[in-house]
């Protein structure tokens, strides 16, 4: 039947056809993408809502035998999880300040002016990113020992910002090359002073860019582990990443409130991402330049 | 248009004589000085400390009065050439080749579904904030919870095991320890690329692919010649940072599949286990050698896509994407 319909439906005009098939086929196609990255979240979900006597059990059955909707109750009344959830939150928000402020001036320069030094400077940067992050810790540890900052803020926070930096500087770099030269003299003529042009034209324009060195840099210190595993042995001053580890010990192995406090522990980014993601569409340089 | 001819050498550009040279280095010192200062800072003195750490040896053993030696003592390169030496030599062989397999596997196919993921949340239709939303997520799962996640998936008992009805030891050593560790990292980073490209798709005007359709161009040589070439900046970008973080790769071998398991084990693992065991002079050798690997590597993609990578090509891509449909139309016709 439906070889017959396609049969048919070769001669008419292509136009409709396709449209209508693209209808349908998108959101299917988004539909088993959705799948196949929830998958494995939806799993994770079913154990948090496992009854804690089944999450070890073998056989594994897909669907909880018995339903346990309080998980997320004990792991949201622990004030030690609070507390990581805390941490995280200042960390990787104030992280993500101080790399937004520290980069976007230097991806401005080198991409708007052809310095002799540019290409040095952009691979230096990217250098600090060559290093293991396990074998970086232990000059950290020391570098921080001998400031006394070991165990402050503080040190993660800085630690995040320049772990993420080299980043923000190639994305940020990228988005500002994008732009023609035409836009930034036109507001030279106009009488727009440098910083000027940087804030009214030229952030507004590379918002995309801008958003996505936000996502970036939040998550990557929204999940940093190795360096606060090693710079915080406060336990109410521990990252969610550190923290979340006690539920699942050598003693204690409480599987179901690990994948609760996981689930939880990605509701702020979600809630940044929706908050930002609308600029991370309609990139505005489209009409900017005729 | 001065930018199009041989951008790294020219000191000057044409937009810049509006100011002295002397203003443009104070702009510059400005400008540039506090990505330098955090990162000199941060990360600078690490990595010198390392370098120099690996050229020291802990004391081991009792010395001639009895006493237990402490301390450590220089050995020059001794580290180094205990790594590529005997039984040794053979484990940091495999290590490499493991870093070099993953990152190389992993690359490709994290590309290939991003570039896809990226076109599929650039049209619009129903559902696509949802879809943005949802790949965000694994993503946003630190890698070591996401590493428990797989590890739980894979187990002998586990949910892959029960839904492909099949007896799979993941975790055990073999090809099937290397298939998990892929699979996790693709599911958690294809959608960084995902992301990127989605961003670098959202600057192309609509224009130009309204102009590519007026000329009669498929959607494959619209995908060739316009969208490639324009997002093929924030594409380089997302691939290098990729190959710099895979060839560091050192979390979710080790935590999904475990230490000591040879088809897995990555330098970085080699180095933490050092660590672990306070040889810290044979750790920071076996971290010099992986940086100056990734030097290599980096520097040679650099160098290879250099402009695209620098971001000097953009006026000549679109040039090229505006003449390249026009070839292709008696391609483009046919469907």
């Amino acid at each position: 039947m439906t070889a017959v319909t396609t049969a048919t439906s070769v001669p008419r005009p292509r136009q409709p056809g396709r449209s209508n098939r693209r209808r349908f086929l998108l959101p299917l196609g988004g539909l088993a993408v959705v799948a196949v990255f929830l998958g494995p979240y939806i799993v994770m979900l079913l154990d948090a809502l496992r009854a804690s006597k089944d999450v070890l059990r073998t056989p594994t059955t897909f669907w909880p035998r018995d339903w346990q909707f309080t998980t997320f109750n004990t792991v949201l009344s622990d004030t030690r999880f609070l507390n990581w959830l805390k941490t995280s939150v200042l960390v990787a928000t104030t992280s993500t300040l101080i790399v937004v402020l520290v980069a976007v001036p230097a991806a401005y320069f080198t991409a708007r002016h052809k310095f002799p030094g540019r290409i040095p400077f952009l691979f230096l940067v990217l250098v600090t990113q060559m290093f293991a992050p396990t074998s970086l810790v232990v000059g950290l540890y020391r570098q921080f020992f001998e400031l006394s900052l070991v165990n402050t803020y503080l040190a993660i926070i800085l630690t995040n910002s320049a772990f993420n930096l080299a980043f923000a500087v190639w994305i940020l770099h990228g988005f500002f090359s994008a732009i023609p030269d035409e836009v930034e003299e036109a507001a030279h003529l106009d009488g727009c002073g440098r910083l000027g042009t940087l804030w009214r034209i030229m952030l507004p324009l590379t918002r995309p860019g801008l958003v996505t060195a936000v996502i970036f840099t939040f998550i990557a210190a929204w999940n940093e582990y190795v360096v606060a595993l090693t710079l915080m042995q406060d336990d109410a001053k521990k990252p969610l990443t550190v923290g979340i580890n006690s539920y699942v010990t050598g003693y204690e192995q409480n599987w179901d409130q690990l994948f609760a406090a996981a689930i939880i522990a990605i509701v702020p980014v979600v809630i940044l991402f929706a908050v930002i993601e609308k600029h991370l569409v309609g990139g505005l340089t489209a009409g900017s330049i005729k | 248009m001065a930018v199009t001819e041989a951008p790294a050498r020219a000191p000057v550009a044409k937009s810049k004589k509006a100011y002295s040279n002397e203003d443009h280095g104070r702009l510059a010192a400005m400008l540039l000085t506090p990505t330098m200062a955090v990162l000199l800072i941060v990360i600078g003195y690490p990595i010198l400390a390392a370098m120099y750490q690996s050229l020291f040896t802990t004391n081991q053993g009792v010395d001639e009065s009895g006493f237990v030696q402490e301390g450590e003592k220089f050995t020059g390169l001794d580290n180094y050439t205990a790594i590529f030496s005997g039984a040794a030599g053979e484990r940091f062989w495999n290590a490499f080749y493991n870093t070099t397999f993953f990152t190389v596997v992993c690359v490709v196919i994290e590309v290939i579904i991003g570039v896809m993921m990226a076109l599929i949340m650039n049209k619009a239709f129903t559902g696509k904030g949802l879809i943005r939303a949802s790949i965000l997520v694994p993503w946003a799962i630190p890698t070591v919870v996401s590493a428990l996640l797989w590890r739980w998936i894979f187990d002998a008992n586990g949910v892959a095991n029960n839904i492909i009805n099949q007896q799979i030891l993941w975790s055990t050593d073999g090809w099937q320890a290397k298939a998990a560790v892929i699979i996790a990292d693709t599911w958690k980073t294809a959608p960084f690329i995902g992301l990127l490209v989605l961003a670098g798709l959202q600057v192309i005007p609509a224009e130009v692919y309204e102009a590519a359709k007026i000329d009669g161009a498929s959607a494959i040589s619209q995908f060739r010649h316009i969208t490639l070439p324009l997002v093929k900046p924030a594409l380089l970008v997302a691939v290098l940072f990729r190959i710099l973080d895979n060839l560091r790769m050192f979390d979710l071998p080790y935590v999904l599949v475990g230490a000591q398991k040879p088809s897995v084990e990555t330098v970085s693992i080699l180095a933490f286990l050092e660590n672990n065991n306070a040889r810290f002079g044979s750790a920071a050798a076996f971290a010099v050698l992986l940086f100056l690997y990734i030097v290599v590597v980096a520097y040679a993609f650099v160098r290879l896509l250099g402009a695209d990578v620098i971001g000097d090509a953009r006026v000549k891509t679109p040039k090229a994407a505006k003449r390249r449909p026009n070839r292709s139309i008696a391609r483009g016709d046919t469907p």
